[in-house]
């Protein structure tokens, strides 16, 4: 699970230098330096690969890798 | 709760292909944007255009309830824009934006690639605050341009020279001069290898 996010995350970092000291803690925008406006798009990613809804309310919590890690093991154990 | 002006901005890059994905997608549309917005300003705006200047205008009004202590995390549907018009005809307009109680003011320009959106506490217009944009030559560096840009504006602006960039644990911007915080409001956005700042002087107080 974590490397399919991985991947997605991947894809909308201009500059690889920073997975270098990633972890479950990075920051999305923050440190990946992700533009915010693709925070929707890796929602978007994500419930089409893992076949799950990401509320209004949930995108906005979306900060981390574990964030996501944790919100995916939530909407896969409903 | 200070009195000096504050102001955010925020960058959108019209020609950066992830945009223009997402922008073509109706499931993004439908999660970045109100329909009532988006056919408000797509009577002003074509498409790209509309989409680039509704996110850089939610963004940076975001960013400036962010520097008045709003600690919610950022949800662009929690924004609203309206009452948008343009005031002049070099692709400046105005607009308003409402987010639960708070209404903002904001000023946006659109040029060829770019949407540059800032909103203020007080007058904005396309030379309050001081405002630039930049294109950098190599995407992957384009933070750290952006980072160095604003730090040579704000010598020039406030003729210190010993400035850093620092940041709040909220990730809020700010300048310092031999360690001591400077009320000069900033403000920095990246978007692909586009750089947007503004920067609003404030002269020390004697004492």
């Amino acid at each position: 699970m974590k490397e399919q996010v991985i991947t997605v995350l991947k894809k909308y970092t201009f500059n690889p230098a920073v997975w270098d000291n990633a972890t479950n803690q990075s920051r999305i925008i923050d440190d990946l330096k992700i533009n915010s406006a693709r925070v929707v798009d890796i929602s978007l990613d994500i419930e089409e690969i893992f076949d799950i809804t990401v509320e209004d309310d949930e995108l906005e919590k979306l900060v981390t890798i574990q964030d996501i890690l944790n919100l995916l093991e939530k909407k896969k154990g409903d | 709760m200070t009195d000096n002006p504050l102001y955010a901005n925020d960058i959108v890059a019209l020609d950066c292909p992830h945009n223009q994905k997402s922008w073509s997608n109706h499931a993004y549309l439908s999660k970045a944007f109100h329909r009532r917005e988006i056919t408000h300003t797509q009577r002003i705006l074509c498409n790209y255009e509309a989409y680039a200047f509704l996110w850089s205008a939610k963004e940076a009004a975001y960013k400036l309830l962010m520097k008045q202590g709003r600690r919610n995390r950022f949800n662009p549907r929690d924004f609203t824009v309206s009452e948008v018009s343009p005031i002049s005809e070099k692709g400046d307009y105005a607009f308003s934006i409402q987010c639960g109680r708070s209404k903002l003011k904001g000023f946006c320009r659109i040029s060829d690639n770019i949407a540059h959106a800032i909103c203020g506490t007080h007058q904005i217009g396309p030379s309050t605050p001081y405002s630039f944009t930049f294109k950098t030559g190599n995407i992957e560096k384009t933070h750290e341009a952006g980072h160095q840009l604003m730090l040579e504006v704000a010598r020039i602006i406030t003729s210190e020279k010993h400035l850093e960039i620092n940041k709040t644990t909220q990730g809020i911007p700010f300048l310092t001069s031999n360690g001591s915080p400077l009320a000069t409001d900033i403000s920095l956005s990246h978007d692909a290898n586009y750089v947007g700042i503004t920067i609003a002087y404030q002269r020390p107080k004697m004492n």
